[in-house]
């Protein structure tokens, strides 16, 4: 039997690494928006004057509960949106599933569509 | 009204900014009223778009700008001959929520069309947008006409005031407009009834 992981056994930052270009690889995809930590991290610059602002990219944070994934995306019209919001939870998903989830708890993906430009 | 603000609660979004200030040791003089003021920032820029939450035929549940699901429903709508969208308010409903939407939309019509075949041409064409663009049905689509225009003449200012000269046209057309709007009705319900 496995022993469940504690939750920082999951290497968010790696995990997020990872599911960037994975995310931006689906057709329909053209970028990404700033989620909560990027808006944190822009607005802490603003305020401090400083240096600020990487790449928007996937969010991933664990809790007791289990992961939680935020994707902020816009997207274009060559698709439907259902489509690309389909492969976004599979692409999302497998690549938790590789990371043996199991053992870390449940899965929330928390999605947005901030636009779509036709 | 569908929308949903995404603002994110004040308890999230201190937790996120307790999680980045932890990541590094800020000079204690740039840090007073950091938080706060940072707080105030992301709760400004998170709130700036509504969203209405839908979900796919896979059972994925997801957010949408509303404006994105509006534009969508109103290019449909300003596709038909005849027909400018006015206000667009999309409903999510259905089981799971947001399998389906509602839409309510008030639009001008141009002079002299006939509304009953128009406003078919309507709903066939947002119904073919909704399951096209965004891949959600939806289950019933009220259109009410508020507003006629002259074609050549200012869209919108017939219906309450008109236009010099056109308010013969603008009259005849908003009586044509009341009596579809008793139609309406039915085609709502025959709508409802899909």
């Amino acid at each position: 039997m496995t022993e469940p992981k504690a939750p920082e056994a999951f290497d968010e930052a790696a995990a997020s690494l990872r599911m960037t270009p994975a995310v931006l690889a689906v057709p329909g995809v053209t970028g990404l928006s700033p989620g909560l930590r990027d808006l944190v991290a822009t607005a802490a610059a603003r305020v401090m004057r400083r240096e600020g602002g990487e790449p928007p990219s996937v969010d991933v944070r664990t809790t007791r509960e289990g992961v939680h994934v935020r994707v902020d995306a816009h997207l274009d019209a060559s698709r439907s949106v259902s489509g690309v919001v389909d492969d976004l939870f599979e692409i999302i998903a497998r690549d938790l599933q590789d990371a043996d989830l199991r053992s870390v708890g449940d899965i929330d993906i928390d999605l947005r569509i901030v636009s779509r430009s036709s | 009204m569908s929308d949903e603000t995404s603002k994110e609660t004040d308890a999230h979004l201190r937790a996120v900014i307790e999680e980045y200030m932890g990541s590094f040791e800020p000079d204690p003089a740039e840090s007073a009223g950091l938080r706060d003021r940072i707080l105030r920032i992301v709760r400004e820029d998170a709130s700036l778009a509504p969203s209405t939450r839908l979900t796919t035929e896979r059972g994925n549940a997801f957010r949408i700008s509303t404006a994105t699901v509006r534009g969508i429903i109103r290019d449909a709508v300003d596709s038909v001959d005849g027909i400018r969208a006015r206000s667009v308010n999309p409903k999510p409903v259905g089981d799971p929520e947001g399998s389906a939407v509602e839409v309510v939309l008030t639009v001008a019509m141009r002079a002299g069309i006939s509304f009953a075949p128009t406003a078919e041409a309507v709903r066939r064409r947002v119904a073919e947008s909704l399951i096209g663009e965004l891949g959600i049905p939806a289950t019933s689509i009220d259109i009410t006409a508020e507003d006629v225009f002259v074609p050549g003449g200012d869209e919108g200012a017939t219906g309450a005031a008109g236009a010099a000269g056109a308010e013969d046209a603008a009259g005849a057309a908003t009586e044509e407009a009341e009596g579809v709007a008793r139609a309406e009705g039915v085609a709502t319900e025959e709508a409802d009834d899909d």
